[in-house]
């Protein structure tokens, strides 16, 4: 059982993070930060139902998802309002540099794909999850992990600068 | 859009998550099948810088207003108004326990350094409280012990991530003082930072707290029967605290603020 105020500090050391899920999920600013709230609320609500020991910042994670899959976007889908034009959304910068000019390209991107491979994308490449973790993470197969994975690497292949050098994916645990 | 059952193999492949045995068998295969190298270099193509990519969305968060909002649900429940003298010690041990500790676990998953400061809130001066009740139940065999000069200099680092200022062993060195080890606290979600140090008349502390404060001068008072010295600059809030004399404890203050 943990206490409301590790709670409260695992919330509060992880919000940038929470946002930016939120984000891939719903490619809107301000539904990503009304998702934060709700989570915030729903957390501390359920702080009780967290076991000490186990990942606190995957357990705020799975609070949004599921607060974003049962509530946020069943609603904006019914309401017609869909997703924003990622254009818009992200990445107004004015970016000085040509490689910052390069990291916006890669952001636009990734969330002009396909939800579930947006989503797979940050939670492997970004948030650093390895296929098994991700896979307990979002109930599926592995083979629906690298698959995902798979078919975005296909999209975002034509994007590379040709003179810069593969990345591999980010650090695993 | 990948119909091709190997695509799934090959990124696993890439991104080092086949077992040894699988590897081993794709990268002899990928020797003598010039079109599966074909696949997995096309595949490798779309392997973007994306961690560095999302760096970006971190330091765009709403920080401060979700923060606000966090604070905003947190304060409902604990604010309570004067005490009475005689539970005054397990108000303080509940100060200490709402400083609760973060973990090393949590840190590796917090925001990037840059990152926008959290806000202010309303609790610039609990914490100074907070801080006072503890320092309070101090007593020099608090940290009786040697120091461990590698390990504060790594839990230095860890608060300077944290907190973005440059702690090191130097620019904390104090006069007569005896530094003895670095925490990462929180206080009412804010990250606080304690670097604690000994002299003869027992322990001090230094604590930084990222809670978006005003600039402010130093002031000097006195609460328990601990002396504060605290300042606030580039949103952050600085506090020198033990059992000193006011004018010790401004010498201290001062020496630091020319630092931070």
């Amino acid at each position: 059982m943990a206490s409301r105020d590790e709670i409260r500090a695992g919330l509060s050391h992880n919000l940038a993070h929470l946002w930016r899920y939120g984000l891939a999920l719903s490619g809107a600013r301000d539904v990503a930060e009304d998702l934060v709230q709700a989570t915030m609320v729903r957390a501390l609500e359920r702080a009780d139902q967290f076991q000490s020991g186990t990942r606190l910042d995957r357990w705020l994670f799975a609070i949004l998802r599921s607060i974003w899959l049962n509530e946020v976007r069943a609603r904006r889908i019914r309401e017609g309002r869909g997703f924003v034009d990622p254009e818009q959304a992200l990445f107004s910068d004015g970016a000085e540099i040509e490689t910052n000019i390069f990291v916006g390209q890669v952001l636009n991107a990734v969330h002009r794909l396909p939800e579930a491979q947006r989503e797979t994308v940050l939670l492997v490449y970004v948030e650093g999850l390895s296929y098994s973790e991700a896979a307990e993470f979002l109930g599926t197969p592995i083979g629906t992990i690298m698959s995902r994975l798979a078919a975005a690497r296909l999209a975002l292949s034509k994007l590379r600068p040709a003179d810069s050098p593969p990345v591999a994916r980010g650090t695993a645990k | 859009m990948t119909d091709e059952p190997e695509d799934a193999l090959l990124v696993a492949f890439i991104d080092n998550q086949l077992d040894e045995a699988r590897r081993k068998a794709l990268a002899a295969r990928l020797v003598v099948e010039p079109e599966l190298r074909a696949r997995i270099e096309r595949l490798a193509a779309g392997g973007l810088p994306f961690r560095r990519a999302f760096e970006v969305e971190l330091a765009e968060a709403p920080l401060a207003r979700m923060q606000e909002r966090l604070d905003g649900l947190a304060g409902a429940e604990n604010r309570s108004p004067a005490r009475p003298a005689r539970t005054r010690w397990i108000a303080a041990a509940a100060a200490a326990l709402a400083l609760l500790l973060i973990g090393w676990g949590i840190g590796r998953y917090a925001p990037i350094p840059s990152a926008p400061t959290p806000v202010a809130s309303d609790n610039d001066e609990d914490w100074r409280q907070a801080v006072a009740e503890y320092v309070s139940l101090y007593t020099p065999d608090t940290f009786a012990g040697g120091a461990d000069a590698k390990a504060s200099e790594a839990a230095l680092a860890f608060l300077s991530q944290k907190l973005g200022v440059a702690l090191t062993p130097a620019s904390v060195a104090l006069p007569d003082l005896t530094l003895k080890r670095a925490d990462m606290l929180a206080y009412d979600g804010a990250p606080l930072g304690q670097v604690a140090y000994l002299d003869s008349g027992g322990p001090v502390v230094f604590c930084i707290i990222r809670n978006g404060e005003k600039d402010e001068p130093i002031s000097v008072e006195k609460r328990e029967d601990v002396t504060l010295a605290s300042w606030g600059r580039g949103g952050r809030g600085y506090l020198v605290a033990g059992r000193l004399s006011p004018e010790r404890t401004a010498a201290l203050a001062k020496t630091l603020s020319a630092r931070f």
